[in-house]
């Protein structure tokens, strides 16, 4: 599957320029940075340090200049004193002047005034034309001598601390400040002692000469602009302007030098003798950088200068060159950028070209090809894609086969595994933690959840029976520890609508999406457990049954025998009936055992139907002509307070069944219909076609599926409760006093209803009647009228009769019987005597009447045997059970002639006439 | 075994570079009493009538100054007079003297502001007047152009000296505190020569030192420069005991002051005690030239020599004196339980005045020296 989304990302180009232009503009910044402030830890300053350094050294030397220039002034100044004050000229009339202080008024005293006035005049105009006054005071008194202002000659300056000063033999450089007489002004004063050395080289001061300097003519050391905003200041000691400021006052004023105190930082450290470079605010709140410098001019009087600029002025440079430098750096990126992009262009063309040609690959078309251009390794690149392209393109085709014939067989695989899982029967789902992760259909179906999807991510306990979660939990439990499968478990899960599922699971371990879970099969156990019930009833029915069946083998042995003895009972009594007089006390009681024994007879029959042992002749019936039949002898039997109701079917199929199988049925319902109703009641008899499917006899034992006549005895009677209908069937069980009932009457119709492969079924309840449903399977043989046994004299005969019986009682009766009917009776008390007889006799025997179940060979056996000598003989078998090896299952085979003990003789005649009159 | 004696050796090496630290040069002596050259001094017995003058020769013009002193004849005649004599002890710097001068040893000394202070602190002396108004100087080579460049720096100083002080102004001023810097205590004659090194980044040193370095190695220059006063005193005590004594020693120092301001002749005589002075102290030439001694002892004497009082404005609130007692307060280098008054006290410079009054009467004018 291709992925047609654009990829994410920067092009090559856009990378290579990106790339190319960080790197050239970092390249470019870098350099610049150093360029401007310099290399760590290397000796390259960089402009910025240079720039800096450069204006801190500028300042520092405009300081130091500035300082050596007062410096020098002073000097100067000292100098001119100490020329003045050293003249020889000046000294010589001094002391003749002292030497004419006697006479002050002499003409030489006059002229040595003048003199000393005229020198003085000229020593200021010539030398000294920037003091504002030269003086020469009195060493005495202190008045001025002589000054350049004659006005101030004779003023008293011995109050002045340069007069004073100047006067100390030890000082020879005086300079005192003094404030103009107006305050407006300053000036220095320059004294120095004229002095000559006495006769002992002690120096005698003869004047103080004191010269002026206003303050004001520095103004053009100090005004020297130092930059565009530079400024030097000068201030006393106290911190008092020496100079006019260059700027106003931030409030706009011009500050009184000698009011105003500038207190700024360089001119305090300026004033106390620190000479540093410091950057601080000026006056104006400007920062500047200021360098200090300090002149003691005398040890008592000091300067301090400070020259200042204003840093923008110092950093403007710096400022410039970074702007330089950055118009220089955004030039060159520009020129720079636009180079790479050509370049990246260019070089980069081969590879979009190639880019596009993938493009195209990735939308599926490998037959484009790329146009080698550009570069040597670019036209190899390309020419080895093309060939790339080729085999890519032939693999491609192989691949896509490939790819399809797995694709085919995967969605076959996963048609197969989802037709599976989502067809399967079982419910399937996965669970991890708790929750689902997987569920199929089924199980969703077992769920009654709209759709499998509504139940992912469910929770699957609350679908478990609570008082299984424990033990699901343990099973979990057990499988995520050990890893291992269990057992397979009933349980009940709980469907969304809240009923009960029965189901059984089986859970086996598995990673599923990533994660340990659980793969659970669902199996809906519900029919399982339904047919597991219906198996407890059958099984239960079975047993019943087979109870029945024990019951009724013990029931048919016993009656075997005890017909035996009826037959010697029965036979013999009929033979003293015919000898005795009839109207003999011997002769009723002859009777009486007569009518014992055959109600004996009549026991022993009823136990062999029970026992299903009693031999039958089934014959092709029509159950309602049958029923219709018996309505009027029923009718009698339950008496006038019982109405007889009778609904034959219409249509209703041919049954086989021995006609008086169905008159021992109705008979003895209608017996326990007219016990039950107490009173007035009703007895309904209906028939009608009934067809058994499957699913019916799924839920009744002994039924099979198939066309049924439906016999239906109904009575108003008391009914029964479970516990009767439990036993209903069993041999002697009766609910009615002692005496009242044999307790065989049901039993007998449930044997007559198992030997005629048919089934019943009761339904009863205390109080609401009882109906017996007799189910007889269809036949479709046609109907033949059978004609029912005649009764009259017994018939005669003179034929050769073969008796053979080991019961020496019932041989014996039965040999009188046969020679009162004028047979010729060969009697043989084993089958052995038998074949010796039936060998040896010279005459025809024309008949052999042999019990069937004999010792050493049975009945059959021995006709077989006597047969080979007699081919001709005609055989009559008797017995008082069936239950042998002619009979099956009771039934003899069609033609095969039996006569039932006990007979009576009227019976055993007219079987003997029978069978001899039927051709073979 | 082999560890055992690493371990050894080890200990050997630490304990030796420990012991041998002091004369390794990390720092002076400061148990003056035990300093190979001090302890030759012989400065008589406590009550013996000598007087003791600290000096310190390679300073300039103190040292000019502690030398003709020394040497002035009409001093030595004098106090001979009175059964006195005068010993002239030269030192490498102030505290070193101080060190003396407070165990009795000296009388009279001659040092910087910060050994004049320190001692006045806790000493009665009386400052009698100037023997410098002049300028010390922190060096560097190289990048350091500003003081704000010395944070982070090795800087070397005579430990307790004028130049340690200045130092720790210029420190102050530049807002450095003295934790981010590292003062490698040096001795004057050894700053130049760890500047060259590169054992430190810069030194601070008084005249005629600044001066020589600079004019020696053009590569040095001059990052801050401080006023700085030295003063001549006496012991109060001993003064005011001996109170002609001191007058006659005063009119000698104003003699000196004069004799060598007077001719260059005198002031190179002078230099070339200091300079023998100083070479028994070192144990080799200073480096200095006479000239350059005389180059400066010539800017400063004039002044001194026409005013040698200390001014009345160094005392006042913003003067030099009073300034250098608050800075040295505020550094923990005097209590800040002396009081103001004691050191103003201290600065007594009438006696000297009365000399500078009548100086034909002191002989000030008069000049007789040992050749």
């Amino acid at each position: 599957m291709m992925n047609n989304h654009p990829s994410a990302g920067w092009s090559l180009r856009k990378g290579m320029m990106l790339s190319f232009g960080l790197s050239l503009f970092l390249v470019f910044l870098l350099t610049q940075i150093m360029i401007i402030f310099g290399v760590p830890l290397t000796p390259f300053k960089g402009l910025s340090t240079v720039l800096k350094e450069k204006a801190f050294a500028d300042i520092s030397q405009r300081a130091d200049n500035g300082r050596r220039e007062l410096e020098s002034w002073v000097l100067g100044h000292k100098a001119d004193a100490k020329a003045m004050a050293t003249a020889p000229l000046l000294i010589s009339a001094l002391e003749d002047l002292r030497h004419r202080q006697e006479a002050p008024d002499t003409d030489k005293h006059t002229e040595i005034h003048r003199q000393l006035r005229a020198f003085v005049m000229m020593i200021k105009e010539s030398h000294l034309p920037g003091y504002s006054k030269v003086e020469l005071i009195s060493p005495e008194k202190g008045n001025i001598l002589f000054s350049t202002r004659p006005e101030e000659e004779g003023r008293n300056t011995a109050h002045c601390r340069y007069f004073q000063k100047a006067l100390n033999p030890l000082a020879e450089d005086v300079v005192e400040k003094e404030i103009h007489a107006d305050g407006k002004g300053i000036s220095l004063i320059f004294a120095r002692p004229v002095h000559c050395p006495d006769p002992q080289g002690r120096p005698v001061v003869h004047a103080v000469l004191a010269l002026h300097y206003p303050m004001t003519n520095l103004q053009s050391l100090l005004h020297e602009h130092i930059g565009r905003s530079g400024e030097i200041v000068l201030l006393d000691e106290d911190l008092h302007l020496l100079s006019p400021l260059r700027y106003s006052l931030p409030d706009g004023s011009s500050p009184n030098p000698l009011d105003f105190v500038f207190s700024t930082k360089p001119a305090q450290l300026a004033v106390q003798g620190i000479e540093t470079v410091v950057q601080a605010r000026d006056y104006r709140g400007v920062d500047v950088l200021a360098a200090t410098r300090h002149l003691q001019i005398t040890t008592e009087m000091a300067w301090g200068l400070v020259v200042k600029i204003d840093t923008d002025e110092i950093f403007h440079p710096i400022r410039q060159t970074i702007i330089t430098h950055a118009l220089a750096l955004i030039g060159a990126l520009l020129a720079g950028g636009l180079l790479i992009m050509l370049i990246a262009t260019r070089l980069t063309r081969p590879i979009f070209k190639m880019s596009q040609a993938a493009a195209a690959i990735m939308e599926g078309d490998l037959s484009v090809r790329t146009l080698p251009m550009g570069s040597r390794e670019m036209r190899e690149l390309s020419r080895s894609f093309n060939l790339m392209l080729a085999r890519l393109e032939n693999w491609n085709k192989d691949l896509s086969a490939a790819v399809e014939n797995r694709t085919s067989q995967l969605a076959d695989s996963e048609a197969r595994f989802r037709t599976l899982v989502d067809n399967a029967p079982e419910g399937i789902f996965v669970q991890s933690q708790g929750r689902i992760l997987f569920i199929n259909p089924a199980m969703a179906r077992f769920l009654l959840a709209g759709r499998p999807e509504d139940l992912i991510g469910t929770e699957i306990m609350p679908r478990v029976a609570p008082e299984y979660h424990d033990a699901v939990l343990t099973r979990i439990r057990f499988q995520c520890e050990t890893g291992k499968s269990v057992p397979p478990m009933d349980q009940e899960y709980l469907r969304l609508d809240g009923s009960r599922l029965p189901v059984e699971t089986t859970a086996v371990p598995i990673r599923f999406q990533g994660r340990d879970a659980h793969l659970v099969f669902v199996r809906d156990i519900t029919d399982r457990r339904k047919m597991q019930s219906e198996k407890e009833k059958l099984k239960t029915q079975l047993v019943q049954s087979q109870k029945m069946e024990s019951i009724g083998r013990l029931a048919g042995g016993v009656a075997h025998d005890f017909n035996n003895m009826l037959m010697a009972i029965i036979g013999n009594t009929e033979l003293a009936l015919d000898d005795a007089d009839p109207a003999s006390s011997i002769s009723s009681k002859l009777q009486e055992v007569l009518v014992c024994a055959k109600r004996s007879a009549d026991l022993t029959r009823q136990l062999l139907a029970f026992a299903r042992k009693q031999t039958i002749s089934p014959r092709l019936l029509d159950l309602n002509e049958l029923v219709q039949s018996m309505i009027k002898m029923l009718q009698r039997l339950i008496g006038e307070n019982i109405h007889l109701v009778w609904k034959p079917g219409v249509d209703i199929w041919m049954i086989k069944m021995d006609p008086s199988q169905v008159d021992q049925i109705l008979v003895n319902l209608a017996v326990n219909a007219r016990d039950a109703i107490a009173g007035v009641g009703s007895l309904i008899i209906a028939t009608e076609n009934a067809a058994l499917d499957e699913t019916y006899c799924l839920s009744h034992a002994e039924c099979l599926p198939g066309e049924y006549v439906l016999l239906t005895v109904s009575d108003t009677g008391a009914g029964m409760d479970k516990e009767t209908l439990s036993h209903l069937f069993e041999p002697f069980y009766t609910t009615k006093e002692v005496g009242q009932g044999t307790g065989l009457g049901l039993a007998t119709i449930y044997g007559i209803v198992r030997q005629n492969n048919s089934f019943i079924n009761v339904y009863s309840e205390p109080g609401q009647g009882t109906t017996f449903k007799i189910y007889i399977p269809r036949t479709v043989l046609k109907h033949v009228k059978e004609v029912r046994e005649s009764k009259g004299k017994p018939s005669r005969g003179t034929e050769t009769i073969l008796l053979v019986e080991d019961e020496q009682s019932i041989l014996s009766v039965s040999k009188t019987m046969l020679e009162r009917f004028g047979y010729t009776v060969l009697d043989a008390a084993t089958p052995t005597e038998a074949q010796i007889l039936a060998e040896q006799h010279p005459a025809p025997i024309h008949l052999l009447i042999t019990d069937v179940v004999m010792p050493h060979m049975n009945g059959k056996d021995l006709m077989e045997a006597v047969t080979v000598f007699r081919p001709d003989i005609k055989v009559l078998f008797m017995s008082g059970y069936a239950a042998d090896i002619i009979a099956h299952h009771g039934v003899l085979e069609p033609g095969v002639p039996f006569i039932q003990k006990p007979f009576s003789m009227l019976a055993l005649a007219e079987r003997i006439r029978e069978v001899l009159e039927k051709q073979l | 075994m082999h560890s055992r004696h690493c371990l050894v050796l080890l200990a050997i090496v630490l304990w030796v570079s420990v012991m041998s630290a002091p004369a390794l040069g990390a720092g002076p002596v400061t148990n003056f009493a035990d300093h190979p050259v001090y302890a030759q001094y012989s400065f008589g017995a406590k009550e013996a009538d000598i007087v003791n003058l600290g000096t310190q020769p390679l300073a300039v013009p103190e040292g000019l100054i502690g030398a003709a002193l020394g040497r002035d004849r009409l001093l030595r005649h004098a106090l001979k007079k009175q059964g006195w004599e005068i010993r002239s002890h030269s030192f490498l710097k102030g505290i070193d003297s101080n060190f003396f001068f407070r165990r009795g040893d000296l009388e009279f000394a001659l040092t910087g502001i910060w050994p004049t202070l320190t001692l006045a602190a806790v000493h009665d002396i009386q400052v009698i007047g100037l023997a410098e108004q002049g300028y010390d100087s922190v060096i560097s080579k190289g990048r350091l152009r500003q003081i704000t460049d010395l944070k982070g720096k090795r800087i070397g100083a005579p430990p307790g000296s004028t130049a340690h002080h200045g130092l720790l102004v210029a420190l102050e001023i530049a807002g450095i505190p003295e934790t981010e810097v590292t003062i490698v205590p040096l001795d004057i004659s050894e700053m130049n020569q760890a500047l060259i090194q590169n054992k430190v980044d810069a030194f601070s040193a008084w005249e005629p030192f600044s001066s020589e370095n600079l004019r020696k190695h053009s590569e040095f220059s001059v990052v801050h420069r401080f006023l700085t006063c030295d003063y001549f005193y006496v012991s109060a005590a001993w003064a005011q005991k001996h109170a002609e004594l001191a007058d006659l020693v005063m009119a000698a120092y104003v003699r000196s002051l004069y004799w060598m301001k007077k001719d260059r002749g005198n002031l190179m005589r002078a230099i070339a005690w200091a300079v023998k002075d100083a070479t028994r102290l070192l144990g080799k030439s200073p480096e200095a030239t006479p000239e350059e001694m005389a180059a400066i002892a010539s800017q400063s004497l004039p002044k001194i020599a026409a005013a040698p009082t200390v001014p009345s404005q160094d005392l006042t609130e913003n003067g030099f004196v009073r300034r250098a007692f608050g800075f040295l307060q505020r550094q923990g280098k005097i209590s800040t339980d002396v009081p103001w008054s004691r050191i103003e006290h201290s600065f007594d410079s009438a006696p000297l005045k009365k000399i500078l009054a009548d100086p034909g009467k002191w002989e000030v004018f008069t000049a007789d020296y040992d050749e």
